[in-house]
């Protein structure tokens, strides 16, 4: 360990705010599934931009990565250290610094929890509608960071959607502010929406402006039960076009369910209140408002356009206890699996959602080619369709997960897809970059160089070698 | 390293493999909330459990203190949507750290005056005479009902006022009761801190001395000793007695009509519950204490935004107000930020243990609108005496 950096670092950051024991280390060296372990060299807790400015300052000049972390809840390894180097833990800034409840704005620092800043918000009629599983960890920094969307996203879209404006820091330690607390600009290139989704690799997002939302006031909430996939795909590609634009339109498939049906029987926690009613094709949707009779449209509606399409029964949650079953079951998918097999590979492709029915066949008959159970759920409205691969650790087993999770990613970009929707690239995921993306890869390496010449910040993040 | 440092922890393999760290049971931590270090958080701590037992961590000054600050309140096991039992784990690790002589010096300490003597606070056991429960009560050498005291009422001033007030309520109602004269800690601490052999030995102790006296009902009015009087001394041997909190049988006694409360015309105060954690969340009684207070005409129970298997601990528990006192009243403070925001002046507890860290909490942070009673405390002033 070097007696220099530790002397830096504390002296920026004060001695109870920097950690090289290897407990912390062991806490930072991982984020959720397998996905590897990796200890940093030193974890920093800045309070503030001033202090992170000087971490970039002296890392930039040492050639140190940096890898900013929030909730940790990320899935494909965007917030570790695989080149060891400094964790900046972002928790402790934490501030909502301002609700803006005449603009329906709010500013916030990055370590804010999704859930902690709905909380203040509600108090104003507001939310921050992106509505990821993971809201009462995940901060709004981590979610900026890759552009988080979520259970939600058919009607209120994705963390982009929300963005106004930024403070970051540069990897050269610079503080620039981007973007204006304004609900449009078309004042030069839009710098803002390069950094959402970034993951990290081209600045510290220390402030953020993000817009708001009124609260829903009315909910209706249904499992519809169909035949087969299939028709549940063509009802709602019939809903998307009709105008209706439900909250959330979930397909589950037979196999999520049963999981879900299993594990929650002999569940101790939550999920023993949960169950699915177990058909083919199994569609969650909800429909949200601000008027009751809208809603009651928008359900009637609905529900003519299920049924239109082979739905055999509806059943309708009949408050919110109920309305919560059905959301939990749904957040449980994954869940139940990783208690069936820890280690399991996690994919979030994305395609029109007219060929969602062709890419979740693709993938069960891969699954089925490769002897490997695929489970699927799908915010499908998106045509975000999100597989499951439990495998066990041995190398024949994870060499066939890699092939089927190689011919399901190929597929999708053969197809004019992207592999990710919403969780990002990360680590894991950044050997399909070029072949999604050609040439415009390299555009990407030449914007990341601009911004971090000595590739510090997360050196191992969406670009391959 | 070998395995064999951590057998108890071995014993939570399967749990500690289940978990695929999502993060959930650190939702509500109150831990996680004040100390931002993820190696603090529930998910961190089994990691770093994870990696001891496989025997490539360092028993580091860390891990320990990660370990002990904790409340064990039990709010992870609820919050993990996969049903793992964080506080089984994280208690197998205390046990197993006990006996590797890990434990934190404060700790041991305090095991060290329990066994010495009897109690934790360290006071001889004439003491408790001195601090008698209420000296105008005449009690049975023998009764069907024992009332179990505990150190805090025995020892502590706070406490000691309420439990004699609860005494007072149970004289009120024609109670045929008795104590234990020579009673020695519940081995509560004990548990807490991994040490199995003196839990064990103080339920062996009190156990025979509760049935010298022939009671088939034991009473307590601390949720420390009725977790561990309830939920462990079966564990060790049989018991020929049934274990009730005070709660408990006061619902009872208000279910049979023998139990009223004063009826007046004044306005209705609002109130807050605090869910004891080793009461609610660990034992299960939610109803009772709230049938009490829903049934005492002068108040409003009103309820914490999160509350009975939600609840958040009051800071007070798994000995941090022993190992961070300050860590402990912070924590505190959340619940008595919530009341005051809402404009409830008063919050009723029904453990020692939150009393004395919500108390302690309150004077600290200078919210001196708000009143933390206990709820035997109430009861004592709402009892209508007319018409026991």
């Amino acid at each position: 360990m070097d007696e220099e950096i530790i002397d830096k670092l504390t002296e920026i950051v004060g001695k109870d705010y920097i950690t090289m024991d290897d407990a912390d280390l062991v806490a930072y060296a991982t984020d959720v599934l397998p996905g590897g372990f990796k200890k940093p060299d030193y974890v920093l807790m800045p309070e503030n931009v001033y202090q992170i400015s000087e971490i970039l300052k002296f890392a930039n000049k040492k050639k140190i990565p940096v890898i900013p972390r929030g909730g940790g809840t990320s899935e494909l390894g965007g917030c570790m250290a695989w080149e060891g180097g400094i964790i900046l833990e972002l928790r402790r800034m934490n501030k909502i610094k301002k609700i803006d409840a005449d603009n329906l704005m709010a500013i916030v620092e990055p370590g804010v929890i999704c859930q902690q800043l709905n909380k203040e918000a509600k108090k104003y009629d507001l939310v921050f509608p992106p509505t990821v599983p993971t809201e009462s960890v995940a901060t709004i920094g981590g979610m900026v960071a890759s552009n988080s969307s979520g259970l939600r996203s058919a009607k209120y879209g994705a963390t982009t959607d929300y963005v106004l404006a930024l403070e970051v820091v540069l990897a050269d330690g610079r503080m620039v502010r981007i973007g204006k607390a304004v609900y449009k600009t078309s004042s030069g290139y839009d710098l803002v929406h390069l950094f959402v989704g970034s993951e990290g690799t081209l600045g510290i997002i220390t402030e953020i402006t993000i817009k708001l939302k009124p609260i829903p006031k009315y909910f209706a909430t249904a499992y519809g039960l169909f035949d087969n996939i299939e028709d549940c795909a063509r009802a709602v590609n019939e809903i998307i076009k009709s105008g209706i634009t439900p909250a959330g339109l979930e397909i589950i498939d037979l196999p999520s369910q049963k999981a879900v049906n299993q594990v929650a029987k002999k569940s101790r926690g939550k999920l023993s209140e949960v169950s699915f009613p177990e058909a083919e094709g199994l569609l969650l949707f909800e429909i949200d408002g601000h008027d009751p009779d809208q809603v009651k449209r928008d359900k009637q509606a609905l529900q003519a356009i299920a049924k239109k399409h082979g739905c055999k029964d509806i059943i309708w949650a009949e408050n919110d206890e109920e309305r919560e079953r059905m959301w939990l079951a749904r957040k449980s998918v994954l869940v139940v699996l990783v208690q069936k097999q820890p280690t399991i590979a996690i994919g979030d492709t994305i395609l029109p959602p007219s060929m969602m029915p062709d890419i979740i066949r693709f993938m069960q008959n891969a699954g089925k080619k490769y002897d490997m159970d695929v489970y699927i759920v799908a915010h499908s409205a998106d045509g975000n369709v999100h597989y499951m691969i439990p495998y066990a650790e041995t190398e024949e087993e994870l060499g066939r997960v890699n092939a089927l999770e190689n011919e399901i990613l190929n597929k999708v970009i053969e197809w004019g897809g992207s592999i990710s929707g919403e969780h990002g690239i990360g680590h894991h995921r950044m050997r399909f970059m070029k072949s999604e993306h050609g040439e415009s890869l390299e555009l990407m390496r030449a914007i990341k160089q601009l911004f971090d010449p000595n590739n510090i910040l997360c050196p191992s993040t969406i670009f391959p070698e | 390293m070998s395995n064999q440092p951590f057998k108890n922890l071995l014993n939570e393999k399967d749990n500690l493999e289940l978990c695929f760290k999502c993060s959930f049971c650190s939702e509500e931590c109150p831990i996680n909330k004040q100390i931002h270090w993820a190696s603090f958080s529930p998910r961190g701590k089994m990691l770093i459990l994870r990696e001891l037992l496989k025997g490539e961590g360092s028993l580091t000054e860390r891990v320990i203190d990660t370990l002990y600050t904790c409340t064990l309140c039990g709010n992870c096991d609820t919050s993990c949507i996969a049903g793992i039992s964080v506080t089984d784990i994280l208690s197998a690790a205390r046990r197993d750290f006990y006996e590797l002589k890990k434990t934190p010096e404060t700790f041991t300490t305090l095991m060290e005056a329990i066994n010495r003597s009897g109690n934790v606070f360290d006071m001889p056991a004439e003491a408790m005479d001195i601090l008698e429960l209420n000296p105008k009560i005449k009690l049975p050498r023998k009764a069907d009902l024992l009332f179990f005291k505990g150190c805090y009422a025995s020892y502590h001033s706070v406490p000691n006022k309420s439990t004699t007030l609860a005494l007072n309520v149970l004289k009120t109602l024609n109670v045929d009761f008795t104590t234990l004269e020579s009673e020695k800690c519940c081995g509560s601490p004990a548990f807490l801190f991994g040490n199995m052999n003196l839990t064990e030995r103080l339920c062996e102790y009190n156990v025979s001395k509760i049935e010298e006296k022939g009671a088939s009902r034991v009473v307590t009015a601390c949720p420390g000793c009725y977790r561990i009087l309830k939920e462990e001394y079966p564990k060790f041997q049989k018991m020929d007695f049934e274990v009730l909190h005070i709660t408990e049988l006061l619902a009872e006694y208000i279910d049979s009509g023998k139990l009223v409360f004063k009826k007046n015309g004044i306005d209705r105060v609002n109130v807050l519950y605090q869910d004891p954690c080793e009461l609610g969340r660990h034992c299960g009684v939610f109803e009772a204490p709230r049938k009490i207070l829903e049934t005492i005409p002068q108040i409003r129970l009103e309820e914490f935004d999160k509350n009975k298997n939600e609840a958040i601990c009051c800071g007070g528990g798994g000995g941090l107000t022993i190992a961070n006192s300050n860590l402990a009243n912070k924590i505190a403070q959340i619940r008595l930020n919530e009341a005051e925001e809402r404009a409830i002046p008063v919050v009723i507890t029904a453990c020692p243990a939150c009393q004395l860290n919500f108390t302690s909490s309150k004077d600290k942070y200078n919210l001196e609108k708000l009143k933390i009673l206990d709820i035997n405390e109430l009861v004592s002033n709402s009892i209508d005496v007319h018409k026991k």
